[in-house]
């Protein structure tokens, strides 16, 4: 009945569209999307996404970068929510589907919500396979701490801030696939010794035969990975955590932390428990149409279609495409036959391409083999009846596209086999691009072919980065960069444009920050919609740029910067930090962490005043007033009456300071009075990356001044030592010594002249961590401290303008610049709750 | 992922032992899965040539898994949907529970994959 009412109650009158409800928004789930909407679906269709991860949608793949540090979480998304938003879709994120009543055509979730459906899509995809091993969970039933799987972005998130505590030194990775040597490699960018732990016979015998797979080995144990094959973990040992692995037959390895990457199973309980059939995953036909169930279609890794279960991403292209067809009728007559799936990879930085079979299976079978293990080369072709039936490269895929394309087709081969190997005094590598098939597939993540690429580039588009923009080639997992870039110079015919946007302070406005600054002071322009229309090709207006611009904009003209507020991050426009729930958290300035009674009354009169959920002491020695709503921000801050503690900003932030030496029996130097100095001189200062100080009143570093962007630290004789460069965030850093000096007044000139530099010198969101090791330490002394390019007196002044422009943001609070600027926008969403304590 | 079908097929003749003792039909029914695979029992088919009721057990490392009762002169075909993976270095077989003094013919034919 009540679900029912709610059907009835939720259909928008005068939408006849059809309802089409998709259970899973991971890779599968938002393609198939795509596709429907590239074949104009959204005219026949509502669409509705259920998303079990509290995220929009992301490329899985991409995870081993971020694990590894190369990138990311912020930069894997595929699509932002904003994307959802201009489809017309509406997103259930961190909501999972229980259940299907296909009688009644209603998807009911874990929200207690029933969502009516005319057309449904199953795309619930996978989940990381936990084989059953003693002590693998609490007596709670979950996970032992220091266990993970490698899946999610949960996952991966998980395993970085677990590597990173400095008391785990060893990983065990159980699993030596794909999966598990990513996993391992990643692990070891943190400093994490890792051993892989592989039951078969060697490493990714899935894909490849045991010769392939022993000079595989090689290559990995070079990179300081240790191998076991052949050996199977029975149990994980550890009461509270992990604190090693038990083996079959062979002594316990010590380890902090297990990785389990032994493959992958199919999520199928909504279909299960929905009366679908189910065999190894949801059986669907060449429609990719569930059968007897006319309107409900399975997608992905949670398919089995004619036997076959995929794990890779390539024939969830193809079958997305196929189901597009079909529910929007644009192609009834379309089919999915299967795929002939080939795998191209890097794992653990080596080369991997494999197809087919492993090895010659009938007598007549052809193997051509070469094996060079000292340079991690093996390379391996099965050939039936003139035509490639297997092939595994290792260490060198230059020959990959060729062979992938002849396993594809089945094309004959040439009657010398070497040649498939090798390039012999033959056509070169591009000749070898220029032989692919139109429609040979370049990337095998977006499912780009050579002649999409040839295409754009025919249309004028000749920087490889443009041509990766355009077709999404490249985006994925990055393995076919190379290829990408070698069909772009073929189709270019030589004429490839170098793309120097890889230089550019930010990508709109094509000049390098050096060539920008100059630009924009001679030019005199002082606004983000200036420099634009100045600078700009064409004058067009790059959402991507405007933060970057804003700041960089900010710093240089200081208080003759023209304030454009749409050039801004939600941050900056309301002055405040946008939390995981959509309110903001307030964080007054406590300069060097000294507060008073009177201010602590303050704050905690507005906290009660404002039913604030929670009020939380920062790392940063201020409070931090959590859970505030838009709307409420202007009165927050007229109550408390207090500057800004520009907890939010790309800008200085704060100096976390000790109790120096009237109270502390060590103390060398006033500590908390120069840190009070330095936050009253600098604060709010504009900068590419945030900016987080400390000082120190002696060298036991209570204010952890050694791992700040500039730290400084009272030693004996009343002098001070500056570091500056230093991080104790996602990165870990010890800061150099730029100087040691002999009075604050020289702390304050110094750390103020190289703030300077660092904002006209280093990119955009580039934290002194990057910027000092990629300046270097001795050349940043060199300009600071001695003056060798004769700029001190220069940066000096530019930083003293700096400073008397100093204006309390919060004081905006009773003349908004926008209508609207603190008005509510939730909800847009249903937005996870962040728990109160 | 590379898949590889396994079939246990045949039609052997047995004599009844008993319906106590679960007895091995033929060689030809015994899988050991490899290291480092895991194995999926998919579907069995069986027939019954005799007048008597008999079983035929799936074992994993002598331990039962799975009974098929066939009928008399009758047969089964039971698709095994959403199994329970067998792990690498289990020995899986098929034996045959049949009253003594029985005998006749079964015919087998269980499909597997690996992967």
């Amino acid at each position: 009945m009540t679900a029912l009412a709610s059907r009835s109650a939720r259909s928008t009158p005068g939408d006849t569209r059809r309802r089409l409800v998709v259970i899973g928004n991971g890779m599968a789930g938002a393609r198939a999307v795509e596709e429907i909407l590239a074949r104009g679906g959204a005219v026949q269709h509502r669409i509705t996404m259920f998303g079990d991860e509290p995220y929009g949608n992301y490329n899985r793949i991409m995870l081993s970068h971020v694990l590894s540090g190369e990138e990311d979480t912020g930069n894997i998304f595929l699509n932002s929510l904003a994307w959802y938003r201009e489809n017309d879709i509406t997103l259930h994120s961190g909501v999972r589907v229980e259940r299907i009543d296909r009688f009644a055509k209603l998807v009911f979730s874990d929200d207690g919500r029933a969502t009516p459906y005319d057309v449904l899509i199953i795309a619930t995809g996978s989940r990381s396979h936990l084989p059953p091993m003693d002590g693998m969970y609490t007596p709670g039933g979950r996970l032992l701490p220091g266990i993970f799987a490698f899946r999610t972005i949960d996952d991966t998130t998980g395993m970085v801030s677990y590597a990173q505590q400095d008391h785990h030194h060893r990983a065990v990775v159980i699993g030596g696939g794909l999966l598990g040597l990513e996993a391992a490699r990643g692990l070891q960018s943190h400093g994490i010794d890792v051993e892989v732990v592989h039951s078969g016979g060697h490493l990714m015998n899935a894909q490849m035969g045991p010769d392939g797979g022993a000079v595989l080995r090689r290559s990995v144990e070079a990179l300081g990975i240790r191998v076991r094959t052949g050996s199977r973990t029975t149990a994980i040992l550890g009461g509270g955590k992990v604190r090693g692995v038990q083996l079959r037959n062979e002594p316990d390895i010590e380890c902090d932390m297990v990785v389990v990457a032994a493959g992958i199973r199919p999520n199928v309980e909504v279909a299960v428990t929905s009366g679908l059939p189910v065999e190894r995953a949801i059986v669907v036909d060449d429609h990719m149409r569930v059968p007897d169930e006319d309107e409900i279609y399975a997608v992905g890794e949670c398919v089995q279609h004619r036997g076959e279960v995929y794990g890779l991403v390539a024939p969830l292209w193809e079958q997305a495409a196929v189901l597009a067809d079909h529910v929007t009728g644009a192609d009834p007559s379309s089919v999915y036959l299967g795929s002939r799936t080939a795998t191209k990879l890097k794992v653990a930085g080596v080369d991997v391409a494999s197809m087919g079979l492993q090895a010659p299976e009938r007598d007549t079978d052809e193997h051509v083999v070469f094996s060079e293990p000292s340079r991690g080369v093996f390379k391996s072709i099965v050939i039936r009846d003139s035509k490639i039936v297997g092939a595994t490269l290792l260490g060198d895929s230059r020959k990959v596209a060729y062979l992938t394309q002849a396993f594809d087709r089945g094309l004959p081969l040439p009657e010398e086999r070497v040649s498939l190997l090798f390039d012999l005094g033959g056509p070169g590598e591009e000749a070898g691009v220029a032989e692919l098939d139109g429609d040979a597939q370049v990337c095998n993540c977006n499912g780009v072919s050579k002649q999409a690429i040839a295409d754009t580039v025919k249309g004028g588009c000749t920087t490889l980065s443009g041509v990766m923009d355009a077709t999404r080639a490249g985006k994925g997992c990055g393995s076919c960069k190379l290829l990408v870039r070698q069909v772009v110079e073929w189709a270019a015919d030589g004429a490839v444009e170098e793309d120097p946007a890889a230089a550019y302070y930010v990508p709109g406005v094509p000049l390098e920050k050096v060539a920008l600054m100059t630009a924009i002071r001679e030019q005199g322009l002082r606004s983000v919609s200036a420099v634009f229309a100045a600078l700009a090709p064409d004058g067009a207006e790059d959402a991507k740029s405007k933060m970057g611009l804003a700041s960089l904009l900010k710093m240089m003209w200081a208080g003759e910067y023209i304030d454009e507020r749409d050039a801004r991050f939600v941050n900056d426009r309301v002055h405040a930090n946008i939390q995981r729930d959509g309110t903001f958290s307030v964080v007054p300035q406590m300069k060097g962490g000294v507060t008073s009674p009177e201010q602590l009354r303050r704050i905690a009169d507005v906290a009660d005043k404002y039913n604030i959920p929670m009020v939380k002491l920062t790392g940063g020695q201020r409070i931090d007033l959590l859970g505030v709503p838009k709307e409420d921000l202007p009165k927050v801050w007229a109550d408390l009456d207090m500057p800004s503690g520009y907890a939010y900003g790309k800008s200085f932030r704060t100096v976390k300071t000790c109790v120096g030496q009237d109270f502390c029996r060590f103390g060398t130097g006033d500590s908390t009075k120069l840190g009070i100095e330095i936050e009253s001189r600098f604060q709010g200062i504009e900068s590419p990356a945030k900016l987080k100080l400390a000082v120190s009143g002696c060298p036991r570093n209570c204010a952890e001044s050694l791992v700040k962007d500039v730290g400084v630290v009272a030693v004996d004789g009343g002098r001070w030592e500056i570091y500056v460069g230093g991080a104790a965030g996602a990165h870990i850093r010890q800061g150099d010594l730029l100087a040691t000096v002999d009075d604050p007044e020289t702390v304050k000139l110094l750390a103020g002249r190289f703030m300077q530099y660092y904002r006209e010198r280093a990119n955009w969101l580039e934290r002194t961590y990057s910027f000092v090791p990629r300046v270097g330490i001795e050349h940043l002394r060199a300009v600071i401290v001695d003056d060798a390019e004769g700029i001190a007196a220069r940066l000096d002044e530019a930083m003293q303008r700096s400073v008397d422009s100093y204006a309390d943001p919060w004081a905006e609070r009773n003349d908004p610049l926008t209508h609207g600027q603190f008005r509510t926008s939730l909800p847009l969403e249903v937005l996870p709750k962040v728990p109160v304590r | 992922m590379i898949l590889k079908n396994i079939f246990l097929q045949g039609i052997f003749p047995f004599d009844g032992a008993g319906l106590e003792k679960a007895v091995p039909i033929h060689s030809q029914l015994s899988h050991f899965v490899p290291d480092g695979v895991i194995n999926q029992t998919l579907y069995f088919r069986g027939g019954n040539s005799s007048p008597e009721l008999i079983t035929v057990v799936l074992m994993r490392d002598g331990v039962p898994m799975r009974y098929f009762p066939i009928a008399a002169k009758g047969d089964v075909h039971v698709p095994l949907r959403v199994v329970e993976d067998i792990d690498g270095g289990s020995l899986i077989e098929l034996r045959l529970l049949a009253d003594t003094g029985v005998s006749g013919s079964v015919v087998i034919d269980m499909g597997m994959v690996e992967h």
